[in-house]
């Protein structure tokens, strides 16, 4: 049997595609973006000057959903509330960007996710447990 | 050739579960909630005492993904900014809440069925995103 952190660390570690919900001056905003799982914080790319980039460097507080998907229906997930910036780590922002050559045209910022809270949710929205990887 | 504004509806017409961001005072906030429509306006269910509930009241502003799967990542999708609003016809508020009850029981308390008035609505996936004023 898996434990909540063992599958925590699965789903972090597939560089999946996720929701990322930002504060868009006193709107929420949202959007699906992929993230990455490196040495405890999550990264993701967005153009210098995207909406996302402007809107946590106004307030850096994010929340993101990511997880698995079964045929179009979302098994296990995590909820992760953290606290977003932008950043120059160029070894990540380097290894992304060969992950996706097609940004390598743009201006793109690296935006480090660094969790504050994380909870495992199943499907049914009944077994949330607070996970803690540190 | 399909119009903007039946591109976007058939997506909503065929996507039940989507994502729901809102704000918390400052702080995002977003899962994962099952949805009906009609036309362009959206309804949702939830335990009247829930965190989302509670951050409607203070800013009824909300921001939707819906049609987006992992399974064809290349569909479009749309992105909806929309207002938290109330049913004011009681027939279609019992056939809305009536369908809700076929899907979901609740253990935790009173469930109330929320209406989501769009203000825009933007097509993604489909060529350059193209936007739906209310």
């Amino acid at each position: 049997m898996k434990s909540n952190k063992d599958i925590a660390l699965q789903i972090l570690n597939e560089n999946s595609i996720g929701v990322m919900a930002t504060n868009n001056n006193g709107v929420p905003n949202s959007r699906y973006m992929t993230f990455h799982y490196v040495e405890s914080k999550l990264y993701t790319v967005a153009e210098k000057d995207s909406t996302v980039a402007r809107e946590i460097t106004e307030y850096g507080g994010t929340h993101i959903l990511l997880g698995y998907e079964s045929e179009g229906i979302l098994e296990t997930f995590l909820e992760i509330e953290g606290s977003a910036v932008t950043t120059l780590n160029d070894i990540v922002k380097q290894q992304l960007l060969e992950k996706y050559p097609s940004h390598a045209e743009g201006d793109y910022v690296l935006i480090q996710i660094t969790p504050t809270r994380m909870r495992i949710m199943n499907k049914n929205g009944k077994n949330q447990e607070e996970v803690h990887l540190i | 050739m399909e119009t903007l504004k039946e591109k976007i509806l058939s997506i909503i017409n065929d996507n039940n579960i989507g994502t729901m961001a809102t704000l918390n005072g400052r702080q995002p906030y977003v899962r994962y909630m099952t949805f009906t429509n009609e036309d362009f306006v959206l309804y949702a269910t939830t335990t009247e005492d829930s965190q989302k509930v509670m951050d409607l009241n203070e800013n009824p502003y909300t921001h939707i993904l819906l049609g987006y799967t992992k399974e064809d990542m290349d569909a479009p999708y749309v992105e909806i900014t929309a207002k938290l609003s109330e049913i004011k016809d009681d027939t279609l508020k019992l056939k809305i809440t009536n369908f809700f009850k076929e899907i979901f029981t609740s253990d935790e308390g009173e469930m109330v069925t929320i209406q989501l008035d769009p203000i825009s609505i933007k097509l993604m996936n489909d060529g350059e995103p193209q936007e739906l004023n209310f």
